[in-house]
C-alpha cells in the first residue's frame, strides 16, 4: 500500500488571511456579529462604569451636603456671610472638606476674610486673597473666628481674650470634627461646624454599603451572563450558518485543524474589536446618562476620581468579550471542524 | 432494470490479488477509444488493466439513535484510470453515499475501498484531507463556490490546502481557469457570474491540485439544457487533454451517452453495468 504522508499544515499567516477576507467581504454579516459582541460588552461595561460612577458622585454629592452644612451651622450663630467678615486661623493641616469650605466662603459674599496663620499651614493657593493681620487686629468688626485643622487651639500659644477684641460677634467656629476646643473665655461662644454621627446612623450607612455591593455584584454577575450569552450566540450563528462552506473546504482538503483555527481566530478579532467598541459605547451610554441626570460638575468631578477603576474596568470588559468571545467559538469550531464533509455538503443551514 | 447482472467487479478475494498486479494495458497517451474500453470491460477474463479506484463489497450504515439505516448493502466496483464513468439511481438508492465512499469522503462500515490501491479505512483524517486535497476533485450540483471569494481565489485555495501559494498558485490558477473559458472573468466573485460559468469555476476547483479523479454529482441538474451541454463537453475535453477519471452521478442524457460505462444502483447495490452503446436511451426509464 502505498504510503499517505500528513495532509500540509498551513501556517498562521494563511488562516488569518482567509479570516481577514472573509470578515471584509462579508462584511455586513461580520457587523451583525460584531454587534452582538459589542451589545454584551457595552452592557456589561455600562453597569461597571456606572457603579464607578454612581460612587465618585455620591462622593462628591456627600462633601458638597457637608460643606453646605458648615455654612449653615456657621450662619445659624452669625446670620447669613453676606457683608460680613471673618477670621481663619488654621490649627493643623485643612482636611478636603475644610479646603473646599475655605474656598466657598472665598466665593460667597463676605466682605473680607482674615487670616492669621503662624505656622503657615496654608498653601499659596488656600491663602491667596485672605488678607493676613496680626492677632490682635483680627477680629476688629469680625462676626467669627474658624478655627480649622485638627490640632488643639492652645497649642497656638493665643490668647483668646486678645485676639477677639473689637469682634463684632464673639463666636468662634470649629470646623474640624476632631479639633480640641479652646479654654473657655468669657463671653466668647464656641459651636462646632460638623456633626457627629451618632452610633446607629454609622450602623445604618454600613448596613446600606453592605447592601449596595452585594447588589452591585449581582447586577455585574447578571450583565456577565448576559454578555456569555450574547456573545455565544453571535458566535453559534457565525459558525452555523457557514457548515456548508466548512464542507466545501474540507472537501477541498482543509484540516480539521484549520477550520477550528480559522473560526477561533475569527472569533478573537470579532471579540476584540466588539470589546473596543462595545466598552467604549457602554461607558459612554452611561456618561450621558449621568450627566442628563445630574449637574455636569458634579458628574465630571466624580469621574476623575473613578477614573483609574474606570481604566480597569473598561479594560476588564475588553478581556472579557475577547475571552467570552473565544470560549463561545470553541464549540460551534469543534463541532464544524469535527463534521464529516459530506454532512456539512448537505446541511441547509 | 429487470436486467440485475451481478456487479461487474470480481470477489474479494480476486481484488486483493489484483493490489499486487500494478501493470495497466491502458494507454496513457492518447484518448481512449471504443476498442479499449471493451478491452476493459472484458476484465477479468483479460489482463489486468489500471486501476484508480476499486470498491469491493463495501456496506454503509447509518445509526440514528436505535434505528438503523443500510444506504449500501455491499457494493462492489472498479474504476478504470481515465474512464468517464457515470452512475444512476433514484434518490435514497445509496448513489450519495456510494460517491462519499470513492470520494475519500467518508468510511465505509463493512467492505474496503482503495482508492488509488490505498485501503482508505486505515486513514486517519489527515491523510483522508491529504488524499481529498490531492488525488480527487469534486464538483458539485450546487458549485459550493465559496461566495466570499474570486474565481481565482476559489481556484487556488485548494492549492493553498496542498501548500501551493503566491505565484505558483496565481499562474496555475489562472491556467486552469483560462482552460474552463474563464480567463476573462478570474477576478469576479461567484455571485457575478452565471450557473453555467458558476460551474466551470467549480470545474477548475476541482483540477486545481491535478487530482487524478474528478467526482461530479448531478453536475449539471442546474443549468438549462444548452449550459448543461457545455459543460459535458467540457468534461469530456478535459478527460481527454489531462487523463482524468470522471465519476458522475446523473440522469442527464447526454451525459450518459457521453460516458465510457454506466453504472445502476438501486437499494445500496449495484444492479447493473452497461457501456451506453447497449443502452436503449428511448425507453421509458430515460423519460423525465
Amino acid at each position: 500500500m502505498a504510503a499517505i504522508p500528513d495532509q500540509t499544515k498551513l501556517p498562521f499567516k494563511v488562516a488569518l488571511d482567509v479570516v481577514l477576507q472573509g470578515i471584509r467581504i462579508r462584511f455586513g454579516r461580520s457587523v451583525v456579529t460584531i454587534s452582538g459582541v459589542i451589545l454584551g460588552v457595552a452592557f456589561l461595561m455600562s453597569i461597571l462604569s456606572g457603579i464607578v460612577l454612581k460612587e465618585g458622585v455620591a462622593e462628591e454629592d456627600e462633601l458638597r451636603l457637608e460643606i453646605q452644612r458648615m455654612q449653615n451651622f456657621l450662619e445659624a450663630e452669625t446670620g447669613l456671610v453676606a457683608d460680613r467678615s471673618f477670621a481663619v486661623i488654621p490649627v493643623g493641616p485643612l482636611s478636603t472638606p475644610e479646603a473646599r469650605f475655605l474656598e466657598r466662603l472665598k466665593r460667597s459674599q463676605a466682605s473680607e476674610i482674615r487670616l492669621h496663620d503662624p505656622r503657615g499651614l496654608l498653601t499659596p493657593a488656600q491663602a491667596d486673597r485672605l488678607r493676613t493681620l496680626p492677632p490682635d487686629r483680627l477680629m476688629e468688626q469680625a462676626s467669627g473666628l474658624i478655627l480649622m485643622g485638627s490640632a488643639a487651639a492652645d497649642d497656638l500659644d493665643l490668647d483668646i481674650t486678645t485676639v477677639m477684641t473689637g469682634a463684632r460677634q464673639p463666636v468662634i467656629a470649629l470646623s474640624n470634627p476632631r479639633a480640641t476646643p479652646p479654654a473657655p473665655a468669657p463671653g466668647v461662644s464656641v459651636i462646632r461646624l460638623s456633626r457627629e454621627l451618632r452610633p446607629e446612623e454609622i450602623r445604618a450607612r454600613e448596613e446600606q454599603a453592605r447592601k449596595d455591593r452585594f447588589r452591585d455584584l449581582w447586577i455585574i454577575a447578571i450583565s456577565i451572563l448576559v454578555t456569555v450569552i450574547g456573545i455565544s450566540n453571535a458566535m453559534l450563528m457565525s459558525v452555523t450558518e457557514r457548515f456548508r462552506e466548512i464542507g466545501t473546504m474540507k472537501c477541498l482538503g482543509a484540516l480539521s485543524a484549520f477550520v477550528r483555527r480559522m473560526f477561533i481566530i475569527e472569533s478573537a478579532i470579532m471579540g476584540i474589536v466588539g470589546g473596543l467598541l462595545g466598552s467604549l459605547g457602554g461607558f459612554l451610554f452611561t456618561l450621558v446618562a449621568y450627566l442628563v441626570t445630574y449637574s455636569p460638575g458634579l458628574v465630571f468631578t466624580g469621574l476623575g476620581q473613578g477614573l483609574g477603576l474606570l481604566a480597569f474596568a473598561g479594560a476588564a470588559a475588553v478581556v472579557i468579550g475577547l475571552v467570552l468571545s473565544i470560549i463561545a467559538a470553541i464549540y460551534p469550531a469543534n463541532v464544524a471542524a469535527r463534521m464529516l464533509p459530506a454532512v456539512a455538503l448537505r446541511s441547509n443551514v | 432494470m429487470s436486467d440485475a447482472s451481478q456487479p461487474t467487479g470480481p470477489s474479494p478475494s480476486q481484488a486483493v490479488n489484483r493490489q499486487v498486479v500494478a501493470a495497466t494495458t491502458v494507454p496513457t497517451d492518447r484518448p481512449l477509444t471504443e476498442a479499449d474500453i471493451d478491452a476493459l470491460m472484458a476484465y477479468p477474463a483479460g489482463e489486468p488493466p489500471a486501476m484508480v479506484i476499486n470498491a469491493i463489497d463495501v456496506k454503509k450504515i447509518y445509526r440514528q439513535g436505535t434505528h438503523e439505516t443500510h444506504a449500501l448493502r455491499g457494493a462492489t466496483l472498479d474504476i478504470f484510470k481515465r474512464e468517464y464513468l457515470s452512475i444512476m439511481g433514484p434518490s435514497g438508492s445509496g448513489k450519495s453515499t456510494l460517491f462519499n465512499m470513492i470520494g475519500a469522503l467518508g468510511k465505509p462500515s463493512e467492505g474496503k475501498v482503495y482508492i488509488d490501491q490505498v485501503d482508505i479505512a486505515h486513514l486517519d483524517t489527515n491523510e483522508l484531507a491529504w488524499l481529498r486535497c490531492r488525488k480527487v476533485g469534486y464538483i458539485f450540483q450546487s458549485y459550493n463556490l465559496i461566495q466570499v471569494m474570486t474565481c481565482l481565489e476559489n481556484v487556488t485555495l485548494p492549492m493553498a490546502f496542498a501548500g501551493v501559494e503566491g505565484d505558483a498558485a496565481r499562474e496555475r490558477g489562472i491556467r486552469i481557469l483560462k482552460l474552463v473559458g474563464l480567463g476573462h472573468r478570474i477576478l469576479h466573485k461567484p455571485a457575478e457570474l452565471s450557473g453555467g460559468q458558476q460551474q466551470r469555476v467549480a470545474i477548475a476547483r476541482a483540477l486545481a491540485n491535478e487530482p487524478e479523479i474528478v467526482l461530479a454529482d448531478e453536475p449539471t441538474a442546474n443549468l438549462d439544457q444548452h449550459t448543461g451541454q457545455e459543460m459535458i463537453e467540457l468534461l469530456a475535453r478535459l478527460k481527454d487533454e489531462l487523463g482524468v477519471t470522471i465519476i458522475s452521478a446523473t440522469h442527464d442524457l447526454k451525459m450518459l451517452q457521453q460516458s465510457d460505462r454506466i453504472l445502476w444502483i438501486e437499494d445500496g447495490r449495484i444492479v447493473r453495468a452497461a457501456k451506453p452503446s447497449e443502452v436503449d436511451f428511448s425507453s421509458k426509464e430515460f423519460d423525465h
